[in-house]
């Protein structure tokens, strides 16, 4: 099972994130925004995957995918991004950054599941 | 006399400077709203999480029989999840309409407007119409929007310029 960083500035969010991949047996460490991920993945081993949101104080969804490809260990990690935001304009400024997928919230539990599944393969 | 009886145009009640404070006084009752259900969502939050660790609980006592009841739990745990990101969603929207109505109040409040510039308007209803999560939010607003701002493009063109809710997509 992975260990995966979730990141939302909504409380609610962040528990239905970890709810869903907890009741899989993943291992769930939740920010609050892009800074707190940060020191987050700086202090801790790797995590094997990141999921977040866009929308953010401090420190946004994009600028951390950004920054997460500047560090070595997280070069090759799968970062989904979670969000409301649906335009190609942003989703290609996602891309960009270094994100591995797009799911537009309200995001469904099972294919959620099945995409961490499939981004690990 | 009445205001009807004289030939005289009707003063104006309002000047724009009461109605940005009436924009921002709308702001801020859409900030006290969101921020007053905060805790009621999180608690939902807490809810589903807490049913969560029961369903593993169980699962984990009747690991030798699956039982149908327990799927059933499961399910409605997954749809309640999905469903409770609305709020999330209501969240954003309202966090956009809030800073179009910003921005709006701030143009008419500024003692240099640009609202004689039909540029301005067209900016700021294009800028909103790009944060607007739906189609349906933006076909409301093109409602509004006169046709010939930039704002309000071909309707089909714009639709596959957004993923629906919901959508996955892996790069």
């Amino acid at each position: 099972m992975a260990r995966i960083l979730a990141v939302d500035d909504s409380s609610a969010m962040r528990q239905m994130v970890s709810v869903t991949l907890r009741s899989a047996g993943h291992e769930v460490v939740a920010a609050c925004d892009g800074r707190e991920a940060l020191n987050i993945v700086r202090k801790q081993p790797p995590l094997d995957l990141v999921i977040t949101d866009i929308n953010m104080p401090n420190m946004d969804g994009i600028t951390l995918v950004r920054e997460l490809r500047l560090l070595a260990p997280y070069r090759g990690v799968p970062l989904l991004v979670l969000t409301t935001e649906a335009s190609a304009e942003k989703k290609q400024e996602g891309k960009a950054a270094g994100a591995t997928g797009w799911i537009v919230k309200p995001f469904n539990p099972e294919r959620l599941l099945a995409t961490v599944a499939r981004v690990f393969v | 006399m009445t205001p009807e009886d004289s030939h005289e145009p009707v003063p104006k009640c309002h000047h724009d400077g009461d109605t940005a404070h009436a924009l921002f006084a709308a702001v801020a009752q859409i900030a006290l709203a969101l921020r007053e259900s905060q805790d009621s969502i999180a608690e939902i939050g807490s809810l589903f999480a807490r049913q969560a660790q029961l369903l593993a609980a169980a699962r984990n006592a009747a690991s030798t029989q699956p039982d149908s009841s327990l799927a059933q739990v499961q399910c409605d745990v997954f749809k309640g999840i999905q469903q409770l990101q609305f709020y999330d969603r209501l969240e954003q929207h309202l966090s956009h309409i809030q800073d179009y109505l910003i921005a709006v109040a701030n143009e008419l409040d500024s003692f240099k407007p640009q609202s004689h510039s039909q540029g301005f308007w067209d900016a700021l209803h294009a800028k909103f119409r790009k944060r607007l999560i739906s189609d349906e939010q933006r076909g409301l607003l093109d409602l509004f929007v006169t046709p010939e701002t930039p704002a309000r493009v071909s309707a089909q063109a714009s639709r596959d310029d957004y993923s629906p809710p919901g959508s996955l997509e892996l790069f």
